[in-house]
C-alpha cells in the first residue's frame, strides 16, 4: 500500500486552490440519497435442504452438481469455497455474512444471487472480505463486501481474477484491490469509504487487466496503482467525491518501478476534493486533483470528462520518495518486465528520489473548473519541457505552465517558455499539513448505497472460469461520456 | 538487569514438572541467557511484495516499568517498556488474558503482545506512535517449512545488556521503512519518521516457550538453515518502531545507552488464524499485506 509515502506535487502560483476547491466547488449535489435497502436486509433463515431424490442410502453430495449453495447446502461460504473444485458455482442467497473467506481454489465462481442483498459484513474486525490467494481465474460476482478492516475483494498472486457486479464499503484498505495479479477484469462495481483506494491495481507489468464501468466515491483514492502498467486499461467509469481521483504512482517500496502504460480513456472524472473521507497520508497531499500521473511513464489519458477540482483537472507530476529502497530505472529499463524487475539487485540511493512523469499522453479530454490548473505537468530538478509528455486536443482554459497546449504538443518538439505560469512543485508538500485530517474508515459519514444493478441472470447464469481473464477491448470505441450535470 | 530470572510460570513447558519425585531445592536460579545465537546473514527488508509475508500495523497501548517476560509477576521491576498490541498487558497478564484481550492491531485476530524500551531524547522518554510487525521466513529458508509458533510463545531480540553497538541485521535504526539502516539513529526530519528494528530468531527447539536457565530455545538460521537443536523454522517477526524524528545527538533509551536496544514478543494471536497466515502467506510465499 502506499501508505506513509508522499507525492511531490505542484502548486499553482496563484494557489487559490482551496478557495476554489472549498465553498464554490463543494460537490455537486448528489441525487443518489436514497436508504439502502440492501443494508438492513436480514438474513433470512436458512433455506431448507433442497430435496435429493436419492434412490441410494448414500448421503447426496451437495458439490455433485458443480452448483454449491449458502447457506442451503453450506452454512458458510467458507464451507462452500472449501468444498469447491474448479469450474465450481459457488451461489448465495441473500442474507448477511459474517465472514473472512479465504480461496485457495483455481477456477472457481462466487455470486451472490442478490447484489444488493447478499452482504459480507466483516463488522470492523475482519480483515478481508474475500481474499484469493494465489489462485488463478476466480471470479466474484454479485455481491456486496462491508466494513472491513483491509480489503473488501482482493487477488494476491492471482493468475487471471474478475470482478463483476460489486459493491464495497467502509474498509480500512481498499474495496476491490489486485496485488502481483496479472490477466484480470473489474467490472460493472461500486466502491465507496475506503481508506487507501476504492479501486487498486498494482505490482504488475504487463498487467493485462481492464477495469470497466464502476464508480468510485467517497475514498481517499478514486483509483490508485502503485507500479502498474502495461495493457491496463481504466475505461467507462466514475470517479467522483474523492480526496484525489485516479492516482497512477511509483515507488521503490515495492516491487516492479516504475509505473508504466495505464489507458486512461472515457471516464467521468469530478469533485475530487472531498475532504471528510478516510485517508492515508498521500490522499492528504495530492487532494483535489482529478487525473494525477504521480511519477508515471507512458498512460495515455484520452476523452476523459474531468471537472471541478481545487488543484488540476489532469496533472503529471513528480512523486517524491523520501526513504527509497532502490534507485529510478533507467529508460533503458522502461521495457523491463516485472517477472524480470523483481529479481534484480537493489542500489539502495544516498537520500531521497524523485520519479519524474515521462511520456505521457494527454488527448482529446474536456477538462474545466480546475482551481490551480486545467492541464498541468510539472517537475523540480529537472526542465520540465525535457519529460516528454505531451498534450493535444484537449478542450480546456487554464494550464500550467500557462498555454501548454501549444508548448508540448504531441508528435513534436516541446518548445515556448515554460517557466511562465509553471507550477511550485514544493507548496503541495507544505499544504499537507493543513489539509483536513483523514477520518476514522470505521466512523466515517458515508452517503447510503443506492441499490445497485444486478448482475442479469444471477441464478441461471452456468460458472465460466474462462471469462475471468482481461477481456479483449477496443479503445478507439470509447467515447467521450454524457456530462452528468446536463441530466 | 536485562540478564534477568525466568520466572516459573514461564516454565510450565521446560519439562520435569509434576512426575519427578525427587524434592527439588529452591535455590539461587541461574541466570537466563535471553539473548539469541547468530544473527541473520542480512538485514531484512528492502522493497516488498516479492516474497511471501503478512504484516499487521498496531497503535502504541500503554508504558509502564513492567516485562512479562524477564520480570513475570513483578510488576515495577523493568526499565519503562512500550507496549503494543494486546491491550493492557502488565507482569501480571497470564495466557489466558492475553489471548482474550483487546489489540490495538488493525488486525483484530492479533492479541500477541509487543513490546520494547522507549526512546529518551534530551531526557525526555519518547514513544513510538505505532508499530509494525512483519512476518516472513528467515533469510534463504524454504518458506514451505516454515511453521506457526504455538500460542504462549514467547522470545527476546536485541540485547539490553549490549557493552558495543548490536549487529544491524538484529537492531537497526532508519529513516521509514528504507533498507538503508545503521546501527545508530541519524537525522530524519527529512522524513519525519524514526524507526527502530528489531529481527527475531527464526530457528526453535521445538519445544519451549521461553528461554529457560541455561537454555536458550530460539536462534538464528545462516545460510538458509536452522543450526543443530532448533530445527523448526519459525516465522521471523521483524518489529519496526516509528517514533517522530528526533535530534540524533543527546539520545538514550529507557534500557541505558542507545546501543541497548531489544525487543519482547509473546504470541496472543488467534491460533486458528496465526496458522492460517503461516500456511497461506508464507508457506505459499505470498504478499498479503504489504506495509510501509
Amino acid at each position: 500500500m502506499t501508505t506513509r509515502h508522499r507525492l511531490a506535487a505542484l502548486a499553482a502560483l496563484s494557489m487559490m486552490a482551496a478557495s476554489c476547491g472549498g465553498a464554490a466547488n463543494e460537490p455537486a449535489a448528489q441525487a443518489d440519497t436514497t436508504v439502502a435497502e440492501a443494508t438492513t436486509t436480514q438474513a433470512p433463515a436458512p433455506a431448507e435442504e433442497p430435496a435429493q431424490e436419492s434412490t441410494t442410502t448414500q448421503a447426496p453430495d451437495p458439490a455433485a452438481d458443480g452448483i454449491l449453495e449458502v447457506p442451503g447446502e453450506y452454512s458458510t461460504i467458507q464451507d462452500a469455497v472449501d468444498a469447491s473444485s474448479s469450474g465450481d458455482l459457488i451461489l448465495i442467497a441473500p442474507g448477511v455474512y459474517n465472514e473472512a473467506v479465504d480461496v485457495e481454489t483455481d477456477g472457481i465462481t462466487i455470486r451472490g444471487l442478490s447484489r444488493n442483498e447478499v452482504i459480507l459484513d466483516g463488522g470492523t474486525t475482519l480483515d478481508n472480505g474475500i481474499r484469493v490467494l494465489g489462485a488463478s481465474n476466480v471470479a466474484v460476482e454479485n455481491l456486496t463486501a462491508i466494513n472491513y478492516t483491509n480489503n473488501s475483494v482482493f487477488w494476491i498472486g492471482s493468475t487471471g481474477y474478475r470482478a463483476s457486479y460489486i459493491t464495497t464499503q467502509r474498509t480500512g484498505d481498499y474495496g476491490i484491490y489486485a496485488f502481483d495479479s496479472v490477466d484480470g477484469l473489474i467490472e460493472h462495481s461500486y466502491t465507496q469509504g475506503s481508506k487507501d483506494a476504492g479501486i487498486y491495481i498494482g505490482q504488475c507489468y504487463p498487467c493485462n487487466a481492464v477495469v470497466d464501468d464502476v464508480i468510485s466515491e467517497h475514498n481517499g483514492l478514486g483509483y490508485s496503482g502503485t507500479n502498474s502498467g502495461g495493457e491496463l486499461y481504466i475505461v467507462n467509469s466514475v470517479f467522483r467525491n474523492n480526496r484525489v481521483g485516479i492516482v497512477p504512482n511509483s515507488g521503490s517500496y515495492e516491487l516492479c518501478y516504475p509505473q508504466r502504460e495505464t489507458t486512461i480513456v472515457g471516464n467521468v472524472v469530478h469533485d475530487n476534493n472531498q475532504d471528510d473521507t478516510p485517508a492515508i497520508d498521500v490522499a492528504l497531499l495530492a487532494m483535489g486533483n482529478g487525473i494525477l500521473v504521480a511519477g508515471g511513464i507512458g498512460n495515455v489519458i484520452e476523452r476523459n470528462l474531468v471537472f471541478n477540482h481545487a488543484r488540476t483537472g489532469i496533472g503529471a507530476v513528480p512523486f517524491l520518495e523520501d526513504t527509497p529502497n532502490d534507485d529510478i530505472p533507467t529508460r533503458e529499463e522502461w521495457g523491463v518486465d516485472c517477472a524480470t524487475a523483481r529479481n534484480a539487485e537493489i542500489t539502495i540511493p544516498d537520500g531521497a528520489i524523485l520519479w519524474d512523469s515521462f511520456d505521457n499522453t494527454v488527448r482529446d479530454n474536456v477538462v474545466s473548473d480546475s482551481g490551480a490548473a486545467d492541464l498541468a505537468v510539472a517537475s523540480v530538478l529537472t526542465d520540465t519541457s525535457t519529460l516528454g509528455n505531451c498534450f493535444a486536443g484537449n478542450t480546456f482554459t487554464t494550464s500550467a505552465p500557462s498555454d501548454l497546449q501549444s508548448k508540448a504538443p504531441c508528435g513534436a518538439t516541446a518548445t515556448g517558455d515554460w517557466a511562465a505560469g509553471a507550477l511550485n512543485v514544493i507548496a503541495w508538500l507544505e499544504e499537507q499539513a493543513s489539509m483536513p485530517p483523514s477520518v476514522d474508515w470505521k466512523t466515517a459519514v458515508l452517503p447510503d448505497i443506492e441499490p445497485q444493478p444486478d448482475m442479469p441472470n444471477a441464478a441461471t447464469t452456468p460458472a465460466d472460469p474462462s471469462t475471468a481473464v482481461m477481456p479483449a477491448i477496443d479503445i478507439a470505441s470509447v467515447s467521450m461520456p454524457a456530462d452528468p450535470r446536463n441530466n | 538487569m536485562w540478564r534477568g530470572v525466568a520466572i516459573a510460570s514461564a516454565l510450565v513447558m521446560a519439562g520435569g514438572c509434576g512426575s519427578d519425585p525427587t524434592p527439588r531445592t529452591i535455590s539461587v536460579p541461574k541466570p537466563v541467557e535471553w539473548v539469541a545465537d547468530g544473527a541473520p546473514d542480512i538485514v531484512v527488508g528492502g522493497p516488498q511484495g516479492g516474497a511471501g509475508q503478512f504484516a499487521v500495523e498496531c497503535g502504541f497501548d500503554h508504558a509502564a516499568p513492567d516485562d512479562p517476560i524477564v520480570h513475570a509477576s513483578h510488576p515495577g521491576f523493568s526499565h519503562l517498556h512500550q507496549f503494543f498490541g494486546a491491550v493492557g498487558v502488565d507482569a501480571d497478564t497470564s495466557n489466558e488474558q492475553l489471548m482474550d484481550s483487546a489489540t490495538t492491531c488493525d488486525q483484530q485476530l492479533d492479541r500477541a503482545a509487543y513490546w520494547s524500551q522507549t526512546l529518551v531524547s534530551h531526557g525526555e522518554s519518547l514513544t513510538a506512535h505505532r508499530m509494525i510487525a512483519y512476518y516472513r521466513a528467515g533469510p534463504g529458508i524454504d518458506p514451505t517449512a516454515v511453521e506457526a509458533f504455538p500460542p504462549g510463545f514467547m522470545m527476546v531480540a536485541g540485547d539490553a545488556g549490549a557493552a558495543d553497538v548490536q549487529p544491524v541485521e538484529v537492531v537497526s535504526w532508519s529513516c521509514g521503512a528504507t533498507l538503508d539502516r545503521a546501527t545508530l539513529p541519524m537525522d530524519c526530519s527529512a522524513s519525519g519518521t524514526l524507526r527502530l528494528n528489531v529481527v527475531f530468531p527464526d530457528c526453535w527447539d521445538g519445544s519451549l516457550m521461553v528461554a529457560i536457565p541455561g537454555r536458550r530455545h530460539v536462534a538464528y538460521s545462516s545460510d538458509g538453515q536452522c543450526p543443530v537443536g532448533y530445527d523448526v523454522s519459525i516465522p521471523q517477526v521483524h518489529l519496526a518502531f516509528d517514533f517522530p524524528a528526533v535530534d540524533p545527538a543527546d539520545l538514550a533509551l529507557s534500557s541505558g545507552d542507545i546501543i541497548t536496544a531489544h525487543a519482547d514478543f509473546w504470541n496472543g494471536w488467534d491460533p486458528v488464524k496465526f496458522e492460517r497466515e503461516v500456511r497461506h502467506c508464507i508457506n505459499r510465499d505470498l504478499a498479503c499485506s504489504v506495509v510501509s
